[in-house]
Parts: structure tokens; C-alpha cells; sequence
């Protein structure tokens, strides 16, 4: 009988830590993942958050340049369109303050191009490991005239 | 014999442990956040804006332009993707009517309509006119309209299909006591035999409520009717069939109702409704879509006179809000994929057009 019960205590043991290690395994193994989900997350939302505030903020002060400005938004006020001046500042912020972009905006690209792939404007901020892209629609004005293009927020 | 007690206990608390954990692990939740859904969402959503911005969409539904709608869409949607306009909340541009009644009767019902052919708010409008039978109802039909009193139950499945597909049922006659009790007209269609004595004169039951069938049926009429000077009866309607006491009861869904009777009670006035003579009933179908209308059958012994006219007119107005307001502008008919979504975008009016939303329904080709 004594023998009998040490075999049952040696196989329940086995078991319990059997299913204690499976179990632990297992957890430990989801945490990278979990980690690499939250960060995608992260740059997702960040991709968002940038283009809409790109898209439909005029910024501050309404009429920026790129020695006044606070805030970036490249919209003129009215909803879905955006203006070529503040492009064109916006161009000057990319190449002479990078820095100031990156504190404003995060690790971020901005393309906007034509419909047809046309190139309109382009501000790389830095190369990102690991990117996520949102494709935004607008009208771009000159105030003279209006083209559809498509403005392409790249974060990382 | 104590310390034999606790190590059970011990052994029950790393059982439960063990069982809680593995149930944790084994039922965590699926749920992940479907940001590409999300993504294809904000890119739909933002191209009918720009589109909207630019007074295309507009543009594209005034000349019913479903080609240049497909083609503007489909140079801003992802190539993989999949996608189908519908237009909602104006009458259809091509209103097809089958009658199952005579060809007299089909016949009188293009005279009322005409001209088949019009400008409706900038807007080319065109109403065919056929008969059909029963079963099968003819294919391409909005407006099922029935002449007479009909008994549906023995056809009720092609019917009930039609009103699921989004199709009008048009009944176009005066009703009897004991035809309004019929299950159909009674339960699914919602008309009651009044209690309220008649008196006239009639007129919509409702201009102020958007949601409701009289208020759209009026905006037709009134968009859709010339108003004569000094026309002090511009919005009554005096020619309906007068059947001795009582007729239809007047609710929510009356178009065309009597006045509603002031009964004096012991706390003052209380409002009873009276009766009807115009009815309009939405979301029949088990899809929610679908649509019953009873018009009360009416006089037109002069076509010429300004009554005879604005019933003519009426009836239009009701033809048009049961054209189902819903129609599609793609260029090429299209299957859509089980997995979809719908982008739902609200154009604001002006004085030369009426508000009317877009329901873009996009799918991946690939999966």
C-alpha cells in the first residue's frame, strides 16, 4: 500500500507541474506578442491622429508660415480642403526643422500626391522600423484653382 | 489528523488555481480591433466628402451618372476592393409600375401619370407603366399596383418576396368594411374600419414630421403641383370616393386624412382621429425595406379642372415616394461579397435639390 500511494504522489506531482510549466510557457510566449500589438496599435492610431489633425486643422495661427507657426493643419477652413500655401510651409519646416516636426508630429511620413501619383509634397521625418500607412482624400487649393489629391501618413 | 487537513486544503487552493489558469488561457477573448475595416471606412468616407466638397456627388445623381460615379470611386478606393452606390431618400430616376389589373385600367393609369416623362428639382424622372400577374410579378418592379380589392393571402409569397426586395404595394381602390378586416390589409398593411362619422374636408394629415409618409408625399405634391392665383383649395382634396358614414381610421400613417374630431370631455378638448383617405406604410419587409400604400379611389370627370388636376398630382406624389427612394448608380450590376461594409454619407440640400444620402457598400476582392 505504501509503495502504491508514492507512485500516486510522484504521477500527480508530474501532472501538476506539467500543467504549471505548459500554462507558464505559454503566457510568457504571448508577451513579445502582446508588446509588438501594442506598439503597431500605438503607430496606427498615431498615423491617425496626425492626418486628421493635417486634414482639418487650420492650425495656430489660422494663417501660419513656417516662422509663426505653433500649430500645424494644413486645412483652410473649410472641411476636405486644404491649402497649397501651408504645403509649401510645411515643405520648409520638413527641410529646415526636423526636429520640431518630429516633437510636433512623432516618427512620420507625409506624401501627398495627385490622384494619378503625381507628386505634390513629400516630408520624410526619419526611416521607421516598423510602419502602419493611412490614405486620406482632399482638395487641394491654390485659391484660384482646385485638384483632387490624396495625402499618405506614414507612421513609425 | 490536523496537518492531513490543511494539506487538503492546500491541494483544493493549487487545484483551483490550476483550473482558474487554464480556463483563462483557454477563453481568452478573440476580440482585435479591425483597423483595416476602419482604414477602408475613413478612405470611403473621405472620398465621398471630396467628391461632395466639389459638388460631384450632386452632379452625378442630378444626371444619373452612374459611369462617372464608378470611375471618380474607383481611381480613390484600393484596387482590391469591390464596391456599390446606392442613392436614398429621392425618388428613383426610373419608376416602373405593374399593374395587375385590365388594360383599361393600365391605360388610365398612364393618363393620370402623365406626362411619364419630367423634371422633378433638376432631376430627369421617367414612370413605365405595365401589367402583370401575381405570380410571377414581373421583374424590374417598384410599384405593384392592385386596382381592386385583392385577396393576398393566396399569393402572399411572391408579394412578401417583392416588399422584401424593397417593392411597393400600390392598392388603388375603396375599401369595404369587410375587405379592410381581410388578415393582410388588417395586420400587415395596418388599415382599421373607423369609428369616427366623416368630415370633410380632407387634407394631409402631416407636413412637419420628415419621417413620416405624409410629410415626404406632400413635398412631392407640392414641388410637383402649379399653384393657381387665388386657389384658396391649393391642398384639398374633394374627389375621393364618399362612402356613406365611416371609412378608413386616420393614425401615424395617414397622407390624406378629414379633420380630426374635437370631443368635449370633462377635462376640455380631446382630439379624436378622424379618417382616411391616403395611407403610406414603411419597412414591411423582414429586410426592412418595403412599402404599402392605399389610395382611395376618386373621381376624374374633368381632367382639366384644377381638383381633378391636384389629385392627379397627389397620386404622383404618392407614385414617386413609392418608387422606394432607394435606387442604384453603378455603372455595371455587381455581387456583393458576404463580408462588407457600409459607408453612409448625408448630402445637404439646396434650392435647386433635395438632401438625399449615399450608401457606399465596399468589399476586399481578396481575402
Amino acid at each position: 500500500m505504501k509503495g502504491i500511494t508514492n507512485f500516486e504522489f510522484v504521477l500527480s506531482l508530474f501532472v501538476f507541474l506539467s500543467t504549471i510549466s505548459f500554462v507558464s510557457l505559454t503566457i510568457v510566449n504571448r508577451i513579445p506578442n502582446l508588446h509588438e500589438d501594442s506598439i503597431g496599435d500605438e503607430i496606427k492610431v498615431q498615423s491617425f491622429v496626425v492626418s486628421e489633425l493635417l486634414l482639418f486643422d487650420q492650425g495656430d495661427p489660422a494663417q501660419w508660415s513656417n516662422e509663426t507657426v505653433r500649430r500645424l493643419g494644413f486645412s483652410n477652413g473649410t472641411r476636405y480642403v486644404i491649402d497649397q500655401k501651408k504645403l509649401d510651409n510645411f515643405s520648409i519646416v520638413c527641410e529646415r526643422d526636423r526636429q520640431a516636426l518630429i516633437d510636433a508630429l512623432g516618427y512620420v511620413i507625409v506624401n501627398i500626391t495627385t490622384l494619378d501619383d503625381g507628386p505634390v509634397m513629400y516630408c520624410k521625418t526619419v526611416a521607421p522600423l516598423i510602419e502602419f500607412k493611412i490614405r486620406r482624400f482632399a482638395v487641394l487649393t491654390d485659391g484660384s484653382s482646385e485638384r483632387v489629391v490624396k495625402m499618405e501618413v506614414t507612421a513609425g | 489528523m490536523r496537518s492531513k487537513g490543511l494539506i487538503r486544503i492546500l491541494e483544493a487552493i493549487i487545484a483551483s488555481v490550476i483550473i482558474l489558469t487554464a480556463m483563462t488561457f483557454f477563453f481568452t477573448s478573440q476580440f482585435r480591433p479591425q483597423v483595416e475595416e476602419s482604414v477602408l471606412f475613413i478612405q470611403g468616407y473621405d472620398a465621398l466628402g471630396v467628391l461632395n466638397q466639389q459638388g460631384l456627388l450632386e452632379q452625378y445623381v442630378k444626371n444619373n451618372d452612374a459611369a462617372g460615379m464608378t470611375d471618380q470611386l474607383a481611381t480613390m478606393l484600393p484596387a482590391t476592393t469591390g464596391f456599390s452606390v446606392e442613392v436614398v431618400g429621392i425618388a428613383n430616376p426610373d419608376i416602373y409600375i405593374a399593374c395587375n389589373c385590365t388594360d383599361a385600367e393600365t391605360n388610365e393609369l398612364r393618363t393620370m401619370l402623365e406626362p411619364s416623362v419630367f423634371t422633378y428639382r433638376g432631376r430627369a424622372i421617367e414612370i413605365f407603366v405595365d401589367s402583370t400577374p401575381l405570380n410571377p410579378i414581373r421583374s424590374g418592379t417598384n410599384v405593384l399596383v392592385l386596382r381592386d380589392y385583392a385577396n393576398l393571402s393566396a399569393e402572399w409569397s411572391p408579394v412578401s418576396a417583392f416588399l422584401d426586395g424593397g417593392g411597393t404595394v400600390f392598392l388603388f381602390t375603396d375599401l369595404s368594411e369587410p375587405e379592410v378586416a381581410d388578415p393582410i390589409l388588417n395586420r400587415t398593411f395596418g388599415l382599421q374600419w373607423s369609428d369616427q362619422p366623416l368630415q370633410h374636408p380632407e387634407r394631409f394629415a402631416n407636413i412637419t414630421n420628415p419621417a413620416s409618409a405624409s410629410t415626404q408625399i406632400y413635398r412631392y405634391f407640392d414641388n410637383l403641383t402649379p399653384v393657381y392665383y387665388n386657389d384658396v383649395t391649393r391642398g384639398e382634396f374633394s374627389d375621393f370616393f364618399t362612402p356613406p358614414v365611416f371609412y378608413i381610421a386616420a393614425d401615424g400613417e395617414s397622407v390624406i386624412s378629414d379633420q380630426y374630431r374635437s370631443v368635449a370631455t370633462m377635462n376640455g378638448q380631446e382630439l379624436k382621429p378622424g379618417n382616411s383617405f391616403v395611407k403610406g406604410k414603411t419597412n414591411l419587409g423582414v429586410t426592412g425595406r418595403g412599402r404599402f400604400v392605399w389610395f382611395s379611389s376618386y373621381q376624374r370627370l374633368d381632367p382639366d379642372k384644377n381638383q381633378t388636376k391636384q389629385m392627379d398630382g397627389l397620386f404622383k406624389a404618392a407614385v414617386l415616394w413609392a418608387s422606394g427612394e432607394r435606387f442604384s448608380l453603378d455603372a455595371a450590376p455587381k455581387t456583393r461579397a458576404d463580408q462588407r461594409l457600409q459607408v453612409r454619407y448625408l448630402v445637404a440640400g439646396s434650392d435647386t435639390f433635395e438632401p438625399f444620402e449615399i450608401v457606399l457598400t465596399i468589399w476586399r476582392i481578396f481575402f
